[in-house]
């Protein structure tokens, strides 16, 4: 009993830090970011687990760690204000190469993170080149370039 | 999914009211972080100095040091300070009150006694001591396991006893 308790409270737990956390922080915009993610599994792993190194026990928290994300994906589907306040929304930073800055500011996002984005993904070399470009609600920034719109 | 809007030639899942209060909300929490940071930093939500507590008089017979917070399953330590003169004969006699003990996991005691003895109430252990006019310290080393309250009795046999709580956190 004990365990389902434990990964419940750890996944509760880390769901709420990560939503305060915000969309782009551990978005994995660095090298670091996966090194962080790494030690805060880490450190999870040992809350949960506690000193029972049982298979049973693993099975216990992994079943009670998935059956929770399935959970709330159905009521999710149900309930759609769930749904915005457990995954957040996309938000629109640039619109015809023109930026957003005040939520950009909010979102931690800057210039030079949406032309990485656009460089990476699309072969983009200017923001007048960005039709569009969206904080995904993991934090990845989408674009959708100026030209490829026009053309369709 | 719901709340498609249309920005241009965008669909898109926007909400920006949402979006704001949801700022605010993630602000609000850094506070909550940060301040929670402190508590641990200050000793509130573990050991730290605001935890550390003595029970009983500096330089009485017997007097103990501990810490108010501490943690489920994680390494503790009393120190019960025994004043001169309090051993009688070499020996000291020292009992912990046997639901504390049940709370706790006895790793180590140091110096080692000579004797335990359960009883229903109390878990009496003896040690020797080389010279009964210096103040000694023991050393208990335990870990909790469970969380919540755990009241403590612990006193020289015929002696003055001391009393304290220490909260547990999960």
């Amino acid at each position: 009993m004990e365990s389902v308790v434990r990964a419940l409270v750890v996944y509760s737990f880390l769901l709420l830090l990560f939503r305060i956390a915000g969309k782009r922080t551990l978005s994995e915009n660095t090298n670091f970011d996966l090194v962080l993610l790494l030690i805060i599994s880490e450190t999870t792993q040992q809350a949960m687990v506690d000193s029972d190194h049982s298979v049973s026990n693993g099975f216990l928290l992994i079943t009670t760690l998935v059956g929770t994300s399935i959970g709330l994906s159905l009521l999710k589907q149900r309930i759609p204000v769930l749904e915005k306040w457990l995954d957040g929304t996309a938000l629109v930073i640039v619109e015809n190469g023109r930026m957003h800055k005040d939520r950009m500011d909010k979102v931690r996002v800057d210039e030079a993170d949406v032309l990485e984005s656009a460089r990476k993904f699309q072969g983009l070399e200017r923001l007048e080149q960005i039709k569009y470009a969206i904080v995904e609600r993991n934090g990845e920034i989408t674009i959708v370039p100026a030209e490829r719109a026009q053309a369709a | 999914m719901s709340g498609l809007m249309r920005i241009g030639d965008l669909q898109v899942h926007q909400d920006l009211p949402h979006e704001r209060l949801e700022w605010k909300l993630e602000r609000v929490g850094w506070v909550v972080m940060a301040l929670a940071l402190l508590a641990a930093l200050a000793g509130l939500l573990g050991p730290g100095p605001l935890s550390r507590a003595t029970a009983g008089q500096d330089g009485s017979p017997l007097w103990v040091q501990y810490n108010r917070l501490a943690r489920y399953q994680a390494p503790e330590s009393l120190q019960v300070h025994i004043g001169p003169g309090a051993a009688r004969g070499g020996t000291i006699r020292v009992w912990l009150s046997r639901e504390y003990v049940r709370n706790m996991e006895l790793n180590n005691i140091d110096p080692e006694p000579e004797s335990v003895e359960v009883g229903p109430e109390r878990s009496t252990y003896t040690f020797n001591l080389s010279d009964s006019d210096q103040p000694s310290i023991l050393m208990f080393r335990f870990e909790a396991n469970r969380f919540g309250k755990m009241p403590a009795a612990l006193g020289l046999e015929g002696g003055p006893q001391v009393a304290f709580t220490q909260f547990i956190y999960p």
